[in-house]
């Protein structure tokens, strides 16, 4: 198997400025095949953004204090790494961060997109195309020469996704990147996250507190409190309803109602997690009893 | 009596190149003793109408009146709308400045000019609402969580005592935990005084379980007004002016249209449960 | 709404003006400031305004926007011109009523005062402010400045500051007019009261904004070092500037301006003078 991220009996703890000791991760073993799309879902202060910055190094050592080991890309970065390392790996491994305004350094599109690619060097003619390419994957072509402070959050969102994308990440962390976007941004930034996911040639975390959002993943890691709480597929989590209510996470609502079903005795198959999903299930139920 | 809106318009940036017209001949009646819900796509002016209902932006043309009297008719009193209509900005907590949470809580009260026996109690009643504990109070809005900020943001405009109380997406940015918890009290909040609460949401499923009416704005003013029932009974047309509809309300919905046929309207899980679990009784009981 | 508004004063457009390279526009408008101080005789100032007129006229800004923009120095040139007409006392006496007493050198300073001053914000505004965006006013002074970063000079860093800063403007004074509304819905007055008590109102505002600029700092920082940056060295970029032939027949058009001015000093002065005798 071809992990691009291996996690190994991982602590964190923050250091405040007067050394005390706040613990935000607690044992952590994760590994993220390359290709696979994660979502990692949990409250906040449950440790998953705390998750991403260290594997991006935003967060080290000299925030706190790390027990195990991260390595990515195989390579270690909890422990001493060379700038040289730690470039290369922040480079590979791409961030969409919460804030659309916080990730947008220049004043016309086509500036910001090429903002990564002119840090890594690349010939002028090259950023030109990543450009054009990066802004059609995520539907934004015919903007380059608009000023990013006039889109919408959504439309922002999707700059910045290509600003990551533009540098050939082999793995990008979506940080609640859809947190501050209304629901057609995030209607906007899913889809593209989705058309990502089906090239396949990229890696996709990402990090929110909306189940729905998790449910198209190939896998759903539930954090709790800094513990890995639960890990499985979209349907092996979200069938937990009772399970997931324990530590207050939703689940959809179609998955609900199954459940309420299931509870009073009237329905015992799978737990559908989808729309249409629900609504045949439903359908083929009242008309059996017909 | 309520806030009503008579033919409203408003444009933003008039006589200059952006000018933009943001409401046009709005008719609208927030009404007492309820929570309503403003729903309505990003840009269809949901804000605008929060700041024209306490008078911080002035109608082009058009009349806004709260208990009955035009409150852009004596430039006076502007102040005082400010008091009777407490508005709730989006990410309230950026707009916290003072030394300690309590402070904080108190400014709002302190510029109404009360004697500090009425700001004390004001305050520690709003606290109370939302959940603030009495440690949080002494320290300072930059030292607590997320959560708790946003708490006494919301604070601070309830410590006010308005008549009407208006919040611009109170729970966005907050995790389900957090989400269900703002909502909750301010439901228990609205229920315990009998005043009007707006909330202004992009979420369905929160304004199906936490508001008793609801406004629905398209690109021409009002779409629809009316209670919950009637709003979703047509996922379709809200559909057409880009909203969507609870989950639970779009699976009950296809499920009619694969041959299945509701009573009534669904948009909670629980009622949902409830009508699914008395049809199969039903049907069961029928076959016997 | 306040993120409409533009920043400084650039209209986008494609005028041959617009086209120039940034830099050359640089060197153009230090050109035209050095010939407008030259200048002293008037054929050399007809010569400016004749070439001001020209790259305004050429520049498509249209009249009503260039009266705008000296709207601020209106005064102080009318405030000149009348110090040169009334307190001048060389030359000859042409006028004289009880106090007053204008002389031909008092109207001679004058309106070469007021040329001066026309011809030094036109051709600059209409070159640098009027057709430029600040961006590439920035990358142009950044290009131009870069033999400097060989003895030390950060010119880099200065470059990315003043490109973040017009950046982040239109986003901090939507903040700001946010706040302002947000504390006002609190009651706070910032139009009245004494002078303790609205600085007292601008905290609220200063406070939550200063806040807010730190987080923004934060986080941007954080998504820059994502985004692979590490300084200026190793940089390349996606608009590489490129001088095209035109722009080195512009700079040469400037530098004929400058000679002509320069050339026409000495002699048409006395001309002038000599009719004016007469």
């Amino acid at each position: 198997m071809d992990n691009i991220i291996e996690i190994r009996d991982l602590s964190f703890s923050y250091k405040d400025p007067e050394g005390k000791l706040h613990p935000a991760l607690h044992n952590i073993n994760l590994d993220f095949e390359r290709g696979t799309y994660t979502a990692i879902l949990g409250h906040n202060g449950s440790g998953k953004s705390t998750l991403a910055k260290l594997i991006n190094m935003v967060v080290t050592a000299d925030d706190g204090v790390i027990e195990g080991s991260i390595k990515v890309l195989g390579k270690e970065v909890t422990t001493a790494i060379s700038d040289d390392d730690a470039y290369e790996i922040q480079c590979r491994i791409g961030m969409v961060h919460q804030n659309p305004d916080d990730q947008i350094v220049a004043t016309t599109v086509e500036e910001d997109v090429a903002f990564g690619p002119e840090n890594l060097g690349m010939d002028p003619k090259l950023i030109r195309e990543k450009v054009t390419q990066t802004l059609a994957a995520v539907g934004m072509e015919g903007h380059e020469k608009s000023a990013p402070h006039r889109l919408s959050g959504g439309q922002k969102q999707r700059i910045a996704i290509a600003g990551v994308l533009a540098m050939d990440p082999e793995c990008i962390i979506f940080d609640e990147s859809t947190a501050m976007l209304d629901p057609q941004g995030r209607d906007a930034v899913m889809k593209t996250i989705d058309e990502l996911h089906s090239r396949g040639d990229v890696t996709i975390i990402t990090i929110t507190h909306y189940m729905n959002e998790a449910t198209d993943a190939d896998r759903v890691v539930v954090l709790n409190r800094g513990e890995v709480f639960m890990d499985g597929t979209p349907e092996e989590i979200f069938t937990q309803v009772e399970k997931l209510h324990s530590v207050s996470l939703d689940v959809p609502q179609v998955t609900e109602l199954f459940y309420g079903l299931q509870k009073a005795g009237k329905y015992n198959g799978k737990l559908p997690l989808h729309t249409n999903e629900g609504a045949e299930e439903l359908a083929k139920l009242l008309k059996a009893e017909r | 009596m309520p806030i009503v809106f008579d033919n409203v318009s408003y444009v933003y940036g008039e006589n200059t190149p952006f000018e933009h017209k943001a409401l046009d001949g709005l008719d609208l009646t927030i009404s007492e003793n309820e929570i309503t819900g403003l729903i309505g796509q990003t840009g269809s002016g949901k804000s605008t109408i929060a700041q024209l209902c306490n008078g911080l932006y002035k109608p082009t043309s058009g009349t806004v009146t709260v208990d009955g009297v035009d409150i852009n008719a004596d430039k006076k009193k502007r102040r005082d709308n400010f008091f009777r209509v407490g508005l709730v900005f989006q990410y309230p907590e950026y707009q916290l400045f003072e030394d300690t949470v309590e402070h904080d809580i108190a400014y709002g009260p302190k510029n109404m000019g009360l004697d500090d026996a009425e700001i004390a109690r004001r305050v520690a009643d709003a606290a109370r609402f939302v959940g603030l504990e009495e440690e949080s109070l002494s320290k300072s809005p930059f030292d607590i969580s997320g959560g708790q900020r946003r708490r006494a943001a919301i604070a601070g405009i309830i410590a006010m005592e308005p008549k009407y109380l208006i919040l611009d997406e109170p729970a966005s940015g907050l995790d389900p935990q957090g989400r269900d918890d703002i909502l909750t009290k301010l439901k228990n909040y609205q229920r315990e005084k009998g005043i009007a609460v707006v909330i202004i949401s992009h979420s369905m499923e929160d304004m199906a379980k936490y508001c008793d009416k609801i406004i629905v704005l398209g690109k021409d003013g009002v779409y629809k007004y009316g209670t919950k029932a009637e709003i979703f009974a047509d996922p379709v047309a809200l559909r057409g002016i880009g909203l969507s509809v609870p989950q639970i309300t779009k699976v009950m919905y296809k499920a009619e249209q694969l041959g299945v046929k509701f009573e009534r309207p669904l948009y909670t899980v629980a009622a949902a449960i409830k009508d699914v679990l008395k049809m199969l009784d039903g049907e069961a009981r029928d076959d016997t | 709404m306040i993120r409409d508004i533009t920043l400084g004063q650039y209209f986008p457009g494609n005028s041959p003006i617009h086209r120039i390279d940034p830099r050359m526009k640089l060197l153009m408008a230090i050109i035209m400031i050095v010939a407008t101080f030259v200048a002293s005789s008037g054929t050399s100032f007809a010569l400016l305004f004749i070439a001001t007129l020209i790259l305004f006229l050429l520049s498509r800004i249209s009249v009503k926007t260039l009266m705008k923009g000296m709207k601020p120095i209106v005064f102080i040139l009318i405030f000149t011109t009348f110090f040169q007409i009334f307190f001048t006392r060389t030359g000859d006496l042409l006028f004289e009523w009880r106090f007053i007493k204008i002389y031909t050198n008092g109207i001679i300073f004058a309106i070469k005062m007021f040329i001066r001053v026309i011809v030094l914000i036109t051709s600059t505004s209409v070159l640098l402010s009027y057709t430029t965006s600040p961006i590439a006013l920035t990358d142009g002074l950044e290009q131009m400045l870069k033999p400097l970063a060989k003895i030390g000079v950060p010119v880099h860093d200065f470059a990315l500051i003043m490109s973040i800063a017009l950046r982040f403007i239109p986003t901090l004074l939507e903040e700001t007019e946010k706040i302002m509304s947000a504390q006002k819905a609190r009651g706070t007055d910032f139009s009245t009261g004494s002078l303790m008590k609205r600085a007292r109102a601008l905290l609220a505002v200063f406070v939550p904004l200063l806040a807010s600029a730190i987080r923004h700092a934060i986080d941007l920082a954080d998504a820059m070092i994502c985004r692979g940056y590490r300084g200026g060295s190793g940089r390349t970029k996606l608009n590489v500037m490129k001088l095209k032939f035109t722009d080195f027949l512009w700079l040469f058009a400037a530098a004929a301006v400058l000679a002509g001015t320069i050339l026409c000093n000495p002699f048409t002065l006395d001309v002038i003078k000599g009719a004016f005798i007469k």
